[in-house]
């Protein structure tokens, strides 16, 4: 067993402010709360962040994902960086689902599917709302994929679509900057990448709108 | 002044992790965290760096790889940048001038022979997704000649003919 999450509980009325459930992950302090259901996201959270920075298997690099054309268009970035806004836009435009938080890397540098709800901001929320899949029309991913494009971009109010074209290596650096197991894992990361990004295109530069930039992101796919 | 004898650049060898591309080589160095993309020029003269070899050999083996004319100042300037990177031993410290003789040399030459890409070395900085590049291609910016991929600046502008884009693979005519 290499990794052992515990949910502690506390008499009632015990822990700060009444948190008496206490998630821990070895003898590390995840979270406490109120509730155990408060918990829940936390720990899936977590999880996955622990999965991410320490698997061999795949390499999680925080990135949307869609298919299009038999070829991934991986678009690294952190969270606020739009990348949920501007995935739902590309499968509105008919690209297909893979992910709107993690590209899933195998050894060969293919995406595979990471069908988790995106979760949507509401405007003005820093938190999040799951949307079913099934909201999605079926467009969703399942076959790993070559990646054709990495696209580094960030939303910018009335920014012009001019991105600039980018060498592999740089690709594979933007990536790395958004990968969990960059640190604990360079080896692996960067033999990952580099097969990733070999084929791909890689463009930079702010967008604006994602409904008005999604056709022409995915024509970048002939 | 005593003569200490001819430099004799040494690459890194410990705490880096790799990454291969056509042209470019991806490197990782664990002591800081950062992460380097070197375009194929750049590769080349720091693969060189063997602890043993003078510079003006360095120049000679790359003139015979490349089938193309190269100096001392433009091994320099690859190692300018190598040193700036942390990729070399302390043999040459970060921000090592140049000889004037040589950088007048860059200036005069208008930096690259015979369409060789100039070094460049792409770095991403921990906790930052930008990446910033070794030197800065014409029309960048400036306000030092040494900022500049071809070592010169003028007007508050890099100046200087093909030189390597930023981010792009080096290419040779």
């Amino acid at each position: 067993m290499d990794i052992l999450y515990s949910l502690r509980v506390g008499v009632p009325g015990s822990g700060p402010n009444g948190q008496r459930f206490n998630l821990l992950e070895g003898t590390r302090k995840v979270a406490r709360a109120t509730t155990v259901d408060a918990l829940g996201a936390v720990f899936a959270t977590d999880l996955e962040l622990t999965m991410a920075a320490t698997t061999s298997r795949r390499l999680f690099v925080h990135a949307g994902v869609v298919g299009w054309r038999g070829r991934a268009i991986v678009l690294p970035g952190r969270s606020f960086s739009g990348k949920t806004t501007l995935v739902l836009a590309l499968v509105r435009a008919g690209a297909r689902y893979y992910s709107d938080d993690f590209a899933l890397l195998d050894a060969g540098g293919r995406v595979h599917p990471y069908t988790r709800e995106p979760s949507v901001r509401p405007h003005g929320s820093d938190t999040g709302v799951r949307v079913p899949l099934t909201a999605l029309g079926g467009r969703v991913g399942r076959k790993p994929l070559p990646v054709g494009l990495v696209l580094i971009s960030e939303y910018q109010p009335d920014a012009a679509w001019q991105p600039e074209p980018l060498s592999p290596g740089a690709g594979a650096l933007a990536l790395l900057a958004h990968t969990v197991a960059a640190r604990t894992q360079p080896a692996i990361a960067l033999t990952t990448l580099s097969a990733a990004v070999i084929q791909a295109t890689v463009l930079q530069g702010p967008r604006g709108d994602a409904e008005s930039v999604a056709t022409t992101i995915l024509s970048h796919i002939t | 002044m005593q003569d200490r004898g001819p430099i004799v650049p040494r690459a890194r060898s410990s705490d880096l992790a790799f990454g291969h591309l056509p042209g470019e080589l991806l490197v990782y160095d664990q002591r800081n965290h950062r992460a380097h993309c070197l375009n194929d020029t750049a590769a080349r003269i720091w693969q060189h760096c063997d602890g043993q070899t003078a510079i003006p050999v360095v120049a000679e083996w790359l003139a015979a790889e490349w089938q193309a004319p190269v100096d001392d100042a433009f091994v320099w300037t690859g190692l300018d940048q190598l040193a700036r990177a942390g990729l070399l031993e302390d043999t040459i410290g970060p921000g090592h001038a140049l000889p004037p003789s040589r950088r007048e040399f860059l200036r005069r030459a208008g930096v690259t022979a015979a369409g060789l890409a100039l070094p460049l070395i792409l770095t991403m900085v921990p906790g930052s997704t930008a990446l910033a590049a070794s030197c800065r291609g014409a029309g960048k910016p400036c306000s030092a000649s040494a900022q500049c991929c071809s070592g010169l600046c003028s007007g508050g502008v890099c100046v200087g003919g093909g030189v390597a884009p930023l981010g792009g693979p080096s290419r040779r005519r």
